[in-house]
C-alpha cells in the first residue's frame, strides 16, 4: 500500500496528505533551473551536515525522501523503510555537464572529486540510504518516460517476494537549459525537474484506515504503433496523474499507463478507497483486507 | 604579498564555496578548528581531495602525498600558512 | 524473502581487454596474462601514466551484429558482439529475442558517454539528439533486437551488472518474461578516467586485488551478456539467488566493516537455499584499491569463516569495467563451473591477512558467489551453481 508520498515540482512542495506550499522567492529566483537553489532547509528543520555538497539530483531526492517519509509517519505509518527504488529518465546529466564542462574549458586539474563523485544517479538514492539508515535492497531504473512508473513497479515486485517490507520508490529528474540543449537540441526546450517518491508497505492483515494498493504492475516495449509527443516531465511522466488520482480519491481500481515514443511503457494498477473531505483526503474508516 | 589573515579568509570562503556549507559565513569558522574528525567541520577524504585541488588551483600548490595532505589540511590556520610559505600563484 | 526458483544461464558472451569471446577471456586468465596496458591518453593534454583495459583494435574490425554501431556508438557495437555470442552459446539466433515474452535488461554506468564529451567540448549539440541516456541506449538495443518484453537500464554503479542479472532471474522466475536478455557494457572515456584521476583512486601499474601492494584501480571498457530462461532440457549453469543492500554510510568510500556487502551476500546464499560451507569458490569486486580490498576481505571472513574458498578477481586481468564487470563475472562463474576451476587471480601476489586463497585451483563445489560493490554504498551478490547432472 502506498502509506505516504512527496513531490517537488516547479510549483512547489507537496505531500500526499497536506497541501501545496508554493516556492519561497529565494529558490524560484535561481537562474538556470530552481533545482539549483534548493538549499537543505527548504526541506529540512535541521539539514543534514552534508545536504551542501549533494548535487542538484541528490538534493531534490534526498528532500522529496525525507517528505515523503514525514508524510507517512504523520498519516500513522509506523513502518520503517528499507530499501529505495528510483527511476530517472536524466539521471546525473546535469551534473555530468557541470563536472566535464570545466575540464574541456580549463584542463584536468579543474575535476572536481567531489562533484565526480555524483556522476552516477545511483549516489543520490546513496545519499539517501546515508540519511535515512537504509541498508537494504536499492537501485536506480531508467526506462524513457515511464522510469518512475516502472520503479514503482520493481518496488511492488520486491514487496510481493518479500525482499522488504517498506520502501520507498518514485522518480526523480533534475534538469537545466544546458540538458535541454543536449537531449532536445534547444536550451529552451520545455522540460521539467520534479520528483515524486511514496513510502510503500506490504501488509499481511486487514489495514485500518484503508490506504491506496498497488495491485498489478508491469512494463513492457513497443516501438511501433503508436506515438505521443515527448513529455516535459520526462521519466516521471505518469507521476502526475498518479499524483491526481491519489489526491482526488474515490473508490475503485484505477489504471495508469505510459507509453512513450521510443517504445517504452508501464502500466500500474491501483485500488483507492478514500473519502475526500475538504482540501485534504480522509480514508474511510471500514476496515478493509489488503495484501500491500 | 598577502597577509596570513587575508589568506585565512579567503580560503574559508573557498571552502565554504566548494563544499556547500550554506548558511555559513567565514567569521563563524574558527581558524583552529580541526577540519576533519568529529569534533571539528566533520571533512572527509573526498572533502580532503576538494580542499587540495583548491591548493592547486588558487595558490599553485602540488600536494601529492596523502600523509602530508593530512597534515597540511588539519586547519585553516595550518592550511594558511603553508600557503604563505609555498604558494606559486 | 521467498526462495526463487532457479534460472538457466543458456548462453554468455563477453568483449574484454583480451579480445571477443568469453574463451579468449577464460584462457587469457588461465595463462596468467594480464590485457591491461599503458595509456597513451586521450585528446587532453597532462595525462600522467596510466594503465588501463582497452578492447583491442582487432575487436573494431569484425562485424557489426545486426548494425548496432555501424554508425560509431561504441558502446552499441561493444553490446552488439557480446549479444551475437550469447545467443550462439545458448543456440539461438536474434529470433529467439524477438516478441513480448523476452525482456531486456541493460547494465551500463555512462552508456553512450561520447554525446556528453562532446557536448561540453563544443559547447553545443552535435550528432543524434536521441542517443544521449543509457535509456537510449537500451532503447536503441530494444528496437534493434525486436524485444517486446520488459526494458530497463539499471544503473546501480559498479554493481549494475550483478543487480541486472538479479532483476533479470526474478522477471524469468516470476514468469514475467520466458526468456531475458542481460547486457553490460562502459567503453574507455576521459570523462571517467579524469574522474577517477581526481579522486586519486588510480593506479599507475596493473591492479593487483587484494594484495599487500595495491594502490588503485585501472579504467576499463568491455561488454558482456547472460541470456537467462527457465528450461528442462540440457540444465546447465543457473542464477539460484540474489541479494542486494546498501552500506548507508558513505558515497564512495565501503563501510570499512563490510558490513552491507557481507549483509548482500547472506541474502544471496538465503535466497538460493545454501550456506557459506556449500560455496566453492568466490569471484570477488576485488578493483585493487586500498579500501575497497580490504572492506571485501573483511565481508568475506565474516560470511565465510572459519574456512574461506578460494577467490578469484578478474580486474588485475582487464581492469574495472564498471557496468560490464558484475556480468563478466557471471559469465567467469559459468566457465569455472565448466571447467570445474578455480583460475588464478592476476595481478595478486601477497595477501596481508591469514586464511585468503587466490591461487589457482579445483572447483570443489559447484556453487559460486560473485559480489560486487560500488559508489554510493550499493552491495550486490548472486549464487550461481549446477545441479549435479551438468556436463
Amino acid at each position: 500500500m502506498i502509506s505516504g508520498g512527496a513531490r517537488v515540482g516547479q510549483d512547489g512542495i507537496e505531500t500526499l496528505h497536506e497541501a501545496l506550499i508554493p516556492w519561497d522567492s529565494e529558490v524560484e529566483s535561481s537562474t538556470d533551473s530552481w533545482v539549483s537553489g534548493l538549499k537543505g532547509r527548504t526541506f529540512f528543520a535541521t539539514p543534514p551536515p552534508r545536504f551542501g555538497r549533494m548535487d542538484p539530483l541528490s538534493k531534490l531526492t534526498v528532500g522529496c525522501a525525507h517528505l515523503a517519509l514525514k508524510d507517512a509517519a504523520a498519516a500513522g505509518s509506523e513502518s520503517v523503510p528499507e530499501g529505495i527504488v528510483l527511476g530517472s529518465l536524466m539521471g546525473c546529466l546535469m551534473t555530468d555537464i557541470h563536472y566535464y564542462t570545466p575540464v574541456c574549458d580549463k584542463g584536468l586539474e579543474h575535476a572536481g572529486p567531489l562533484l565526480f563523485s555524483y556522476t552516477l544517479p545511483n549516489v543520490a538514492v546513496g545519499e539517501v540510504c546515508r540519511e535515512f539508515r537504509l541498508f537494504g535492497p536499492n537501485t536506480v531504473i531508467s526506462c524513457g518516460e515511464d522510469s518512475a512508473l516502472a520503479a514503482l513497479v520493481v518496488a511492488h515486485g520486491w514487496l510481493s517476494s518479500a525482499r522488504a517490507s517498506t520502501l520507498l520508490a518514485g522518480g526523480v529528474e533534475a534538469v537545466d537549459t544546458r540538458v535541454a540543449e543536449l537531449c532536445r537540441g534547444d536550451s529552451n526546450a520545455d522540460i521539467r525537474s520534479s520528483a515524486f517518491l511514496f513510502q510503500l508497505e506490504r501488509r499481511d492483515e486487514p489495514l485500518q484506515p484503508a490506504l491506496p494498493m498497488m495491485i498489478e504492475g508491469a512494463s513492457w516495449f513497443s516501438p511501433s504503433g503508436f506515438s505521443i509527443e515527448r513529455s516535459a516531465d520526462l521519466g516521471n511522466t505518469g507521476m502526475k496523474r498518479l499524483w491526481e488520482t491519489l489526491k482526488i480519491g474515490g473508490r475503485g481500481f484505477r489504471t495508469i499507463d505510459v507509453r512513450d515514443k521510443e517504445g517504452y511503457a508501464s502500466r500500474l494498477k491501483i485500488f483507492i478507497d478514500t473519502e475526500k473531505h475538504g482540501s485534504t483526503t480522509r480514508h474511510r474508516t471500514q476496515v478493509k483486507r489488503a495484501t500491500y | 604579498m598577502e597577509a596570513q589573515q587575508d589568506i585565512e579568509h579567503r580560503l574559508k570562503e573557498l571552502l565554504i564555496e566548494a563544499l556547500g556549507f550554506e548558511d555559513l559565513t567565514p567569521e563563524e569558522i574558527d581558524a583552529e578548528t580541526p577540519l576533519f574528525g568529529e569534533d571539528g567541520l566533520g571533512l572527509d577524504s573526498v572533502d580532503a581531495l576538494e580542499l587540495v585541488m583548491i591548493l592547486d588551483k588558487h595558490f599553485g600548490i602540488l600536494i601529492e602525498d596523502p600523509e602530508m595532505g593530512k597534515e597540511v589540511l588539519a586547519s585553516i590556520r595550518v592550511m594558511a600558512e603553508y600557503v604563505l610559505n609555498h604558494r606559486k600563484k | 524473502m521467498l526462495k526463487s526458483p532457479a534460472v538457466d544461464i543458456r548462453g554468455t558472451g563477453a568483449v574484454t581487454p583480451y579480445g571477443a569471446g568469453v574463451q579468449s577471456l577464460w584462457q587469457g586468465i588461465e595463462k596468467g596474462l594480464a590485457a591491461v596496458s599503458p595509456f597513451s591518453g586521450f585528446e587532453n593534454e597532462g595525462f600522467p601514466s596510466l594503465v588501463v583495459g582497452k578492447v583491442p583494435d582487432a575487436v573494431d574490425r569484425l562485424p557489426a551484429f545486426n548494425g548496432l554501431g555501424r554508425d560509431g556508438n561504441r558502446a552499441a557495437f561493444l553490446a552488439g558482439i557480446a549479444i551475437e555470442e550469447a545467443l550462439r552459446t545458448a543456440n539461438m539466433t536474434s529470433k529467439d529475442l524477438e516478441g513480448p515474452g523476452v525482456a531486456l535488461f541493460l547494465s551500463t554506468t555512462k552508456g553512450p558517454i561520447s554525446a556528453v564529451e562532446r557536448f561540453c567540448l563544443h559547447r553545443k549539440r552535435s550528432g543524434d539528439v536521441g542517443m544521449v541516456t543509457p535509456s537510449d541506449l537500451a532503447g536503441l538495443l530494444a528496437r534493434t533486437l525486436n524485444v517486446g518484453g520488459t526494458v530497463r537500464v539499471v544503473s546501480s554503479a559498479c554493481a549494475s551488472g550483478t543487480v541486472a542479472t538479479a532483476m533479470a532471474a526474478d522477471h524469468v522466475s516470476s514468469g514475467r518474461c520466458d526468456r531475458a536478455l542481460v547486457v553490460g557494457v562502459d567503453i574507455l572515456s576521459a570523462f571517467i578516467v579524469i574522474g577517477f584521476l581526481a579522486l586519486k583512486a588510480l593506479s599507475s601499474r596493473p591492479a593487483r586485488p587484494f594484495d599487500l601492494d595495491r594502490d588503485g584501480l585501472n579504467p576499463g571498457e568491455a561488454s558482456a551478456a547472460l541470456v537467462l530462461e527457465v528450461t528442462d532440457e540440457n540444465p546447465g549453469p543457473l542464477v539460484q539467488g540474489w541479494g542486494l543492500s546498501n552500506d548507508a554510510h558513505h558515497i564512495t568510500g565501503p563501510d570499512r566493516h563490510g558490513l552491507g556487502l557481507a549483509h548482500s551476500m547472506r541474502a544471496a546464499l538465503k535466497n538460493a537455499d545454501t550456506t557459506p560451507d556449500r560455496i566453492g569458490a568466490l569471484v570477488a569486486h576485488g578493483t585493487g584499491t586500498v579500501f575497497n580490498d580490504a572492506m571485501e576481505m573483511r565481508a568475506i571472513e565474516a560470511v565465510f569463516s572459519p574456512i574461506l574458498p578460494p577467490i578469484c578477481g578478474i580486474k588485475g586481468a582487464i581492469g574495472h569495467s564498471f557496468g560490464a564487470a558484475g556480468l563478466l563475472e557471471a559469465a567467469l562463474a559459468v566457465e569455472m563451473l565448466r571447467y570445474q576451476r578455480v583460475p588464478n587471480t592476476v595481478g595478486h601476489g601477497r595477501c596481508e591477512q591469514q586464511g585468503f586463497r587466490f591461487k589457482g585451483g579445483p572447483l570443489e563445489r559447484h556453487r559460486i558467489l560473485s559480489s560486487n560493490s560500488g559508489f554510493g554504498g550499493v552491495n550486490a551478490a548472486v549464487v550461481i551453481g549446477v545441479g549435479d547432472s551438468w556436463q
